[in-house]
């Protein structure tokens, strides 16, 4: 027989079935019996499972080597008397000891060295000078370190009798939030050290220790280096280390053999973030060897936290799966993108610093927007608009464009570029460039600038507009090997324009220092060069950088002085897009007016250039501005010209967006009928681009105008697409729309608990993905369902925490309707004055041309004067609210509102309540909304009868 | 290390992936004594109850190869592919030796090399042997076997080492596994 014809047989019977694998035996039996009886015992070796070989490579339990090693510990060393031995160190061994004196008596751990290598006491030598440097709450204490009497070399340290901080905060099942405070007092320890220049290097569990104060402590600085103050890069890089790395919680680089740096901490912090957050290591499924962890730490992704928790169950949005642990705070996109963000392989995309990832983490803790996501400016931009997408109360979703655009808007921003068709001339002394020639840059095809490029390889100008192109393309990688390749041409090096161009690249490709570094090095270029025509637009993207990195102060400095030199210079591209920038800030913090009169500022040098996207962005912007201030009919006019705007662009999608924004725009005008057609053609249109999250966008606008409608039935049909469509994406936005809806539903449908369990369910969808502003929403929506149902104690608390999570926005509508209803509140828990008060702060809203505004001022100042005696001025105010519902096409709100008056009437013991609570029921039923049916029947018999039963 | 030491290793390394198998040898005894004295550094430096792999044992030397020598970052595979025959030695050497001191001590020395806490060491001498004997049959699959079972390279790893398909390098594992484990069982596969 042949050995050689083994392995084929094999494999191909083991991948037989059995009966088949029997007849293939009994075949082969024929031909050659001894290849059939060797086979026949491979088959079974294959199938009998094997410990020896199975379970390879083996992990080793670590102990003593040495049998002839293993001495017992001296009873005494120096002035400490010894307990027991800890562990050994490749240089010597720790003992747990006791100190006493005749005034106290303490435990320590000793360290000594007993097999005094040159080396190993050089070593211990820079440990007790780091760790004397290192006096900290959250760091072991040094005791005491250096020779002893009797010449042999100890070191005492802190004994921490405590338990590693991860198994500490699985033991207790700790929500998030007192998770993260844990870790918040580990990186104060962390930083403390890195300011004084020492890189602990192996950071990890197991060396920090939660104390029985519950006070986590650093410990093991064996293998910490001193970092050189000037290039932050650890002294003595060379030096051989006898103690392996910890591999579950190595950085890439030092993976690699790499010089470690504070940012190689970063990341093992990262790690153990991750690990307290997530249940488990970032690449805990790759396979446990450690080649696998060591290619996946190299090579891939981790997962998000969130999602790897969701899986493990171990931070469950409810706790549900965890009836024995207290329910935990959801945590979403803003603390995966903090934890990733630590976990970056480049250790330039890492935090800086361990106090600007405490600082991030804080602002998570705050509900603030954290700035670790992936390009902080487009983040924030994103967050603003995501105030106004929601749907509160009365009024239907809106500026669901306002997302698109930021984002849109950062991208060809950040890739636009001018000048480059004139830098000969420039560098020759020439005019910086028009505007005019500027902009028919921006519109060529990267095909013919690909062909530009080829045919003049030797020409800065064509690779950087080549990548230019690409980048405005989002063809980042390809951007930038061009920019590669312009870089070797003879004087790249101190190209401003170059500069510049990889700057913008580095940062769409997530690598801000880099950029950063890029932008600041372009303007000393643009400087010795004489090419002040490139200063205003490297000094606005350098500002965009500044602030991703949440340097805000000199960001803003920065973008002001690009402002004023694109003024002087004439740049009217770099004007209007530091205008929109400073009007973003604006936004940011709340001060809608103040945007609004910067964007309208950026309209006019962006008319003035020939790409008219610009123009469509910050038109755009304006009317979700101008919703949000309650001008719908500003608004109204704005997107129409966004919608001829990008119709003249061939931007047919964003004329669709913008077309569903204008539906907004209209019905908040009243006018339901252009409205709704306005939607129909927006959602046509979308489906035409497979826009799967704006359709769901305009659908639960759709679904929400069908509540108002009482058209139960069709609001829950476009709600089971926008279900079907969000599982189908894996869109928890999306997901989170239609739970809302279904909430609506529900209670008008009289089945409260249910509407209460999807609201909430809504309301931790958008707190897991970090739109808190949307969370609010709801928590708005259901305070004032619950304030109807006469619980002011809970619509209260619910109207507290949901402002707590409204940033700014002070003059917006959200902020409006919330004022209104604690005036509601106020007026029927008697604190009359303060309501007062409020409704007169809020101004005449009556005289808004926001439906949404006025429906809910009137029915705040109605039951303010209903409170207040003034029944005349309640009936009106109340009436006229009805009636303009109706006429918006919403007769459920009308029928609300109805309700709200019959219940004034009641209490006033008027018999016209119990009159105006039968023509709520008689609409009502056939509607099918049998909550309001069930309340109109209460105000049905007269008070006085109800005092009597 | 001299300057020229370490275009030395770089050379063999190369000379030894190009097929020479003189340069493997000349690799080799250079390698073993560093794995050996990384092997027991690291076991006698962590406290006990803490785990190792052998493969972290091969990844630190490599790392200071590289530090001390310049190896190249893309010469890892094949670094492995050669300390995974080494690793073998070393833990069948420690086996042997282990198994030597507890026959004369009569006690239970603290494990070396255990799974669940017993020491498999004789198992491992005896899977040594059954290796020699697979070795004179099929001596490519001996080779992927040492990497993965001694330096627990993946597959992936294995295939890019020895130049083969991913598909081809799990069969000859899946094939060498039931040779060994009926080999082991006692049943052996006759003297051939």
């Amino acid at each position: 027989m042949n050995d050689d014809e083994l392995p084929g047989l094999f494999a191909e019977a083991l991948a037989l079935a059995d009966g088949e694998r029997r007849d293939f035996l009994a075949q082969l039996q024929g031909r050659d019996p001894e290849l059939a009886a060797e086979l026949a015992r491979l088959l079974a070796g294959a199938a009998t499972p094997s410990r020896l070989l199975d379970l390879a490579p083996w992990p080793i339990v670590a102990g003593e080597v040495e049998l002839a090693d293993d001495t017992p510990p001296p009873e005494r060393i120096g002035a400490y008397r010894i307990l027991r031995e800890l562990g050994r160190g490749g240089m010597g061994r720790v003992y747990l000891a006791e100190e006493a004196t005749a005034d106290f008596r303490r435990t320590i751990a000793l360290k000594v060295i007993d097999r005094p290598a040159p080396d190993a006491l050089r070593r211990f030598r820079d440990e007790v000078r780091i760790l004397s440097s290192l006096e900290h709450p959250g760091i072991a204490r040094f005791i005491q370190g250096g020779r002893d009497s009797d010449g042999t070399w100890l070191l005492a340290l802190e004994y921490i009798e405590g338990e590693d901080l991860v198994a500490y905060l699985r033991r207790r099942a700790l929500p998030v939030a007192q998770r993260i405070e844990l870790f918040l007092a580990v990186l104060e320890a962390v930083a403390f050290a890195h300011q004084r220049g020492v890189v602990h290097r192996d950071l990890k569990p197991a060396h920090l220790l939660v104390g029985p104060d519950g006070r986590p402590r650093l410990l093991d600085f064996g293998i910490s280096k001193l970092l050189d103050p000037e290039t932050h890069e650890s002294l003595a890089v060379t030096r051989t280390e006898a103690r392996a790395l910890t591999p579950a919680y190595a950085s890439p680089e030092q993976f690699r053999g790499e010089p470690v740096t504070p940012a190689s901490d970063i990341y093992s912090l990262g790690v153990v973030l991750y690990e307290i957050l997530a249940g488990q290591r970032p690449f805990a499924t790759g396979g446990d060897s450690r080649a696998a962890l060591e290619r996946a730490v190299l090579a891939t992704d981790p997962e998000p936290p969130s999602q790897a928790a969701r899986r493990t169950g171990a931070a469950d949005e409810t706790g549900a799966a965890h009836p024995s642990r207290p329910p935990q705070r959801a945590f979403g996109r803003d603390l995966d993108a903090i934890c990733l963000k630590a976990l970056r392989k480049d250790p330039g995309g890492r935090y800086a610093t361990a106090d600007e990832f405490a600082a991030d983490l804080r602002r998570f803790l705050d509900g603030r927007p954290v700035l670790a996501h992936r390009g902080g400016w487009r983040y924030r931009a994103l967050r603003f608009a995501g105030r106004h997408r929601g749907r509160i109360a009365t009024y239907g979703a809106f500026g669901l464009a306002l997302a698109a655009i930021a984002f849109a808007w950062s991208v060809q921003e950040r890739s636009t570029m001018k000048g480059s068709a004139a830098i000969g001339a420039a560098a020759a002394g020439a005019q910086p460039p028009s505007p005019v020639s500027v902009a028919s840059t921006g519109t060529e095809s990267v095909a013919e600038l690909e062909h530009r490029f080829a045919a003049a390889p030797a020409s800065l100008e064509a690779g950087a507009e080549l990548a230019t192109a690409l980048l405005r393309d989002e063809r980042f990688k390809e951007a930038a090997v061009v920019m590669a390749r312009a870089r070797q041409l003879p004087g790249a090096a101190e190209e401003p324009l170059l500069d510049k161009v990889e700057g913008l690249i580095a940062n769409s490709l997530d690598e801000p220092q880099r950029a950063l570094a890029l932008f600041r090095r372009g303007l000393a270029n643009a400087a010795n060069r004489g090419r002040s025509d490139l200063v205003p637009s490297l000094q606005v993207a350098l500002a965009r950088t500044l602030s991703d990195l949440g340097q805000a102060v000199e960001g803003r400095a920065v973008l002001l002085a690009g402002r004023a030199e694109a003024e002087r210079l004439g740049d009217r591209s770099t004007l209007a897009l530091a205008l929109n920038d400073l009007a973003v800030d604006e936004l940011m913090q709340g001060n809608l007016a103040a945007g609004e009169r910067l964007l309208e500022q950026a309209l006019v040098p962006a008319h003035s250039l020939a790409d008219l996207s610009r123009v469509g962005f910050i038109l755009d912007n304006l009317s979700g501005i101008a919703i949000e201030r309650g001008r719908p009919d500003l608004a109204e006019a704005r997107y129409r010209e966004a919608i001829d705007v990008w119709e003249k662009c061939g931007r047919k999608q964003r004329a669709a967006i913008a077309t569903g924004n204008l539906a907004l725009a209209l019905a908040d005008l009243g006018r339901s009928t252009e409205a709704a057609a306005a939607r129909e053609a927006a959602i046509a249109a979308l489906r035409t681009f497979g826009d799967r999250s704006a359709i769901a966008v305009v659908l639960a606008s759709r679904a929400n105008a069908a509540v108002d409608a009482g058209d139960l039935a069709a609001a829950e049909h476009d709600t089971d697409e926008i279900d079907t469509a969000a599982q189908a994406a894996g869109s928890r936005e999306s997901l989170a729309y239609s739970e809302e809806l279904r909430g609506r539903i529900a209670w008008l449908r009289g089945d409260l608990a249910a509407a209460r369990r999807n609201f909430e369910q809504a309301e931790n969808m958008h707190v897991a993905d970090g739109d808190l502003d949307l969370a609010a929403e709801i928590a708005i929506l259901r305070a004032t369902e619950e304030y109807r149902e006469g619980a002011s104690g809970t619509a209260e608390a619910l109207l507290t925490a949901a402002l707590a999570r409204l940033e700014g926005g002070g003059e917006g509508t959200t902020a409006i309707l919330a004022e209104a209803l604690r005036v509601g509140i106020e007026a029927s828990t008697g604190k009359l004055a303060e309501a007062q008060a409020r409704l007169a702060r809020m101004g005449d809203q009556a005289a808004s041309p926001s439906l949404t505004r006025q429906l809910a001022y009137l029915a705040a100042r109605g039951t303010l004067a209903a409170s207040l005696g003034r029944s005349e001025e309640a009936r009106s105010d109340l009436r006229r609210a009805a009636t303009l519902a109706g006429a918006g096409a919403r007769p459920a709100v009308a029928l609300e509102l109805k309700l709200d008056l019959a219940a004034l009437e009641h209490r006033a013991g008027s018999s016209l309540g119990a009159s105006v609570a039968l023509e709520v029921e008689n609409a009502a039923a056939p509607l099918g909304l049998h909550h309001l049916v069930a309340r109109a029947r209460a105000f049905r018999t007269p008070r006085s009868l109800q005092t009597l039963r | 290390m001299s300057a020229d030491e370490a275009t030395d290793v770089t050379e063999l390394l190369h000379a030894w992936r190009d097929g020479d198998s003189a340069a493997g040898e000349a690799l080799f005894a250079r390698i073993y004594g560093e794995l050996k004295k990384i092997a027991t550094a690291q076991l006698r430096g962590e406290r006990p109850g803490h785990t190792l792999q052998p493969t972290a044992i091969v990844n630190e030397a490599f790392l200071r190869l590289m530090r001390q020598h310049g190896i190249d970052w893309r010469d890892r595979a094949h670094f492995f592919g050669l300390a995974s025959t080494m690793m073998r030695r070393v833990l069948v050497d420690h086996a042997r030796a282990r198994n030597r001191l507890k026959r004369r001590s009569n006690e239970t020395p603290t494990a070396f090399l255990a799974t669940t806490g017993d020491a498999p060491q004789a198992e491992l001498i005896d899977l040594d042997r059954a290796l020699v004997r697979f070795a004179e049959r099929y001596p490519r699959q001996t080779q992927m076997v040492e990497m993965r079972y001694f330096a627990g390279l993946e597959i992936e790893e294995i295939a890019a080492c020895l130049d083969l398909s991913p598909a081809t390098v799990k069969r000859d594992w899946q094939f060498a596994r039931a040779w060994l484990v009926a080999e082991l069982s006692g049943g052996g596969t006759g003297g051939r």
